[in-house]
């Protein structure tokens, strides 16, 4: 009887802690970030449609740690057999590379498999501020010095970056507030107007554009946000070279063969061609993506690599270290 | 009314089958460690906090809840059978119910006291949820500078109302404040203290340290204590339910200890600690038969009683209106918070109502799952004061190990754990308190954090932090509480009052 309750207390304080641990898988995608985040829970999505597609395991294996080093150092010791893959957002490949000095991993230690979704930087300010165009928002910042402020999600990221190139290409003079990778006190911020303005990623500022607490201004890419129809791109406006997303990247080890890539990206694509998955995530924000081959999006992302590195050295920007 | 509607929200919430499957976990497990002499809500908390990682937030902290307030019904089972306080706001409550139980009548010493905390329970969750919104209307006021002086308020509000000497509450804060600088610097990027361990440029885990300094210090000083014997008075709960003369005389007791608990609970530091002994005091001082006290009053049982629990309700107010922790309890609460993205502060209410109703309603349902669980069920928990140490230690360090490693996957987190718990062990020798440290690990990067920002907002213009309404109102309060503390006489009243 004693031994009975003994255990019963046991299985208690455990449980729930141990059984995720016991389902093994043979198939896994890295995430280098927390369970939970939107690269996780798109993660997830993926390995649903791997499993779904050839009744394979999939398990995603959160790596979290060092802004998502741990993920590519995970990978890196992998075996390149078409078993492990990594899903990363592609500032970590394109950007972080130029203003990170003891970064441990780059471009070349993966081969890109699919694009799988991603979103356009936003420019937002506080439904505080008169102006309701970007033109107007500029001239308004001109004004007064102490205006020129945007707050980042955070520091050296894509939209950190794309912030200082508005303020070099509109010629105001924009001061970076960085947070801790965004999050509610970023968005009640700027609501509350204790931040004017933001440049960060158009998927968490939907609801509250919708709801009119702040305005989204302009958008980053080629085309107009499929959520936000009314909202002109940066090119629209004038700003030709302003244009960038961010976007998650599923990818192998670099070693693995080109068949076995193609036959996973052929497998993701199709999946991600579904309507109903499509919904959903563009509901979330994304922008679902998924039509490009392999090889199409490892020149695209060199291609970024060479973007970033480029505006880092001509905007003198430098991490600390 | 706006408060109907809003607890209608919260019941709608709590009871969904998922939010009352983890109710009724959380005051399980809350009731045996309150049973298990020498594990608090605390080490439980802490050992917790891994395997809520991936819960929705509503259901994780509501079962975190029923941890802290299980954990006072649950205290009170081994103080009157075992004389042993299973936690420390039972403390008096093993005065009188201990000589209440060698006298044959343990049934009704765990009834009043049961019965007593349920009706304390119900009225302070009733309390929270009236004061709580009138705190809520400032929410989008709050900016950096007034999360800047929020934080400085709870960091001297820690050193102020921490229990024993100023000077090693001052030393922890400030230890809590170093170590709260290794991470990466949010706003430059900059790397500090990390000597290239990337695992070191997020900061220390909360959640392993935590688990290191009040998990497993926790066990390895409660092994450091010789055994004691133990009187078990397990044949005598049979009649439970107290007499009429029983009721006559409870009843006063836990009206006032309810009003007692409801009111100290707000305030920052003891608590429910606080509450329990004041209570205690109280009823000794109004009753006309003063000389019962300590040898089996009644009243001595359910006043302490009533008023651990109500002030446990009601110490929620601060944490979830303003993200001051008065406790440390509250203080993990924070920290779990913190980690499922939930910025702590006033906006809680505003951003997540479902998550704030739906814990104050889950309250309600908690305090009558426990009635139940305590009354009825109260062999089941004698037996298990019966389980010797060796294997429920072990047990409980092996489960506690694997919750840390699914953290991040990553041995790193044990081995830190690992390290705390020397440190932890190493503070309860040194008789220092580590929830102050904690304190200032969480709260010191959000102060500097807020603080920068406020500069560069300000263009460094360091007035706007006094000219805010509210920041300078903040400020002006922990200028108060820091003279205070620093008075002769009022240290002599504050060291005294731990003293008991």
């Amino acid at each position: 009887m004693k031994n009975f309750f003994a255990s019963m207390a046991i299985v208690l304080t455990g449980a729930m802690t141990a059984i995720p641990n016991m389902a093994l898988a043979q198939n896994r995608i890295f995430v280098g970030t927390v369970a939970g985040s939107d690269l996780d829970g798109l993660a997830r999505r993926v390995a649903e449609v791997l499993a779904a597609s050839d009744g394979s395991r999939w398990i995603v294996e959160n790596r979290p740690g060092s802004g998502g080093a741990l993920g590519f150092d995970a990978i890196k010791s992998a075996p390149a057999d078409g078993t492990t893959l990594l899903m990363a957002p592609s500032g970590a490949m394109t950007l972080t590379p130029h203003t990170r000095g003891n970064l441990k991993y780059s471009l070349a230690d993966v081969a890109p498999v699919s694009r799988v979704a991603g979103f356009d930087v936003a420019y937002i300010v506080s439904a505080k501020v008169p102006a309701t165009t970007l033109k107007a928002y500029i001239d308004w910042v001109k004004q007064d010095n102490a205006r020129a402020v945007f707050a980042t999600p955070q520091f050296g990221g894509i939209p950190h970056m794309f912030g200082i190139k508005l303020g070099r290409a509109a010629g105001v003079p924009l001061d970076n507030v960085a947070y801790r990778g965004g999050g509610s006190q970023l968005i009640t911020d700027v609501v509350g107007g204790h931040l004017l303005a933001a440049s960060s990623g158009v998927a968490e500022w939907l609801r509250e554009h919708q709801a009119g607490t702040v305005r989204i201004l302009a958008t980053s890419g080629t085309k107009r946000a499929p959520q936000l129809p009314n909202v002109p791109t940066f090119q629209e406006l004038g700003y030709k070279d302003l244009v960038a997303s961010i976007s998650y990247i599923l990818m192998a080890p670099a070693q693995t063969p080109k068949a076995m890539i193609d036959g996973i990206a052929a497998r993701v694509n199709k999946g991600l061609t579904d309507a109903k998955l499509r919904d959903a995530l563009t509901a979330q924000g994304f922008v679902v993506d998924g039509t490009a081959a392999p090889a199409t999006v490892a020149a695209e992302l060199r291609a970024e690599h060479k973007y970033w590195g480029d505006l880092v050295k001509d905007t003198g920007f430098k991490m600390p270290n | 009314m706006d408060l109907f509607s809003n607890l209608a929200t919260g019941f709608g919430v709590a009871l969904t089958l998922q939010n009352l499957a983890f109710a009724l976990g959380g005051v399980f497990i809350g009731t045996l460690i309150g049973v298990l002499p020498g594990l608090g809500p605390v080490p439980a908390i802490a050992m917790l906090l891994p395997s809520i990682y991936t819960l929705d937030p509503t259901a994780a902290l509501i079962m975190l809840a029923g941890v802290y307030y299980g954990a006072q019904y649950g205290g009170s089972t081994t103080a009157i059978l075992i004389n042993l306080p299973g936690e420390s706001s039972s403390i008096v409550t093993a005065i009188d119910g201990y000589q209440m139980a060698r006298k044959g009548r343990a049934g009704a010493a765990l009834a009043a006291a049961g019965l007593g905390s349920f009706f304390a329970g119900c009225v302070g969750t009733l309390v929270l949820a009236a004061f709580a919104p009138a705190l809520a209307g400032i929410a989008f006021a709050f900016g950096p500078a007034e999360y800047a002086a929020l934080m400085l308020l709870g960091l001297i509000g820690a050193v102020v109302l921490a229990s024993g000497a100023v000077m090693k509450a001052v030393g922890m804060v400030l230890l809590g404040l170093l170590l709260g600088q290794i991470n990466t610097d949010p706003l430059s990027g900059v790397e500090r203290f990390s000597f290239g361990i990337p695992e070191l440029t997020d900061g220390l885990g909360f959640v392993a340290v935590a688990m290191g300094l009040f998990g497993f210090g926790e066990i390895i000083g409660n092994l450091n204590r010789p055994p004691e014997s133990r009187e078990v008075f397990t044949r005598d709960v049979k009649n439970l339910w107290p007499t009429r003369e029983d009721f006559r005389q409870a009843m006063p007791a836990v009206l006032r200890g309810t009003a007692l608990g409801s009111l100290l609970g707000v305030l920052p530091g003891g608590g429910a600690i606080l509450a329990s002994f004041v209570s205690y005091t109280l009823e000794k001082r109004v009753s006309k038969t003063p000389e019962r006290f300590g040898h089996g009053a009644i009243e001595g049982v359910a006043g302490p009683e009533s008023a651990n629990n109500a002030a446990a309700q009601t110490s929620f107010i601060p944490m979830l209106t303003l993200g001051i922790p008065p406790n440390p309890v509250m203080a993990l609460m924070i920290g779990a918070m913190v980690v499922m993205g939930i910025t702590p502060g006033p906006k809680v209410m505003v951003e997540n109502p479902d998550l704030f109703w739906g814990l104050i309603a889950s309250m309600w349902i908690g305090n009558l799952m426990l009635i139940i669980l305590n009354l009825p069920f109260i062999g089941i928990w004698v037996k298990l004061l019966t389980v010797p140490y060796r294997f429920l230690f072990p047990s409980i360090v092996c489960f506690c190990v694997i919750g840390l490693y699914t953290l991040s996957n990553n041995n790193f987190d044990i081995y830190l754990a690992g390290v705390f718990a020397v440190i932890g062990f190493a503070f309860i020798k040194l008789r220092c308190e580590a929830g102050p440290l904690l304190l200032g690990m969480v709260l010191g990067p959000m102060l500097e954090e807020n603080l920068r920002r406020t500069l560069l907002v300000s263009r460094g213009d360091w007035s706007v932090l006094l000219t805010r309404p509210i920041s300078g109102t903040l400020i002006a309060i922990a200028v108060v509480m820091l003279v205070a503390a620093l008075l002769p006489a009022i240290r002599k009243r504050r060291d005294n009052a731990f003293r008991d």
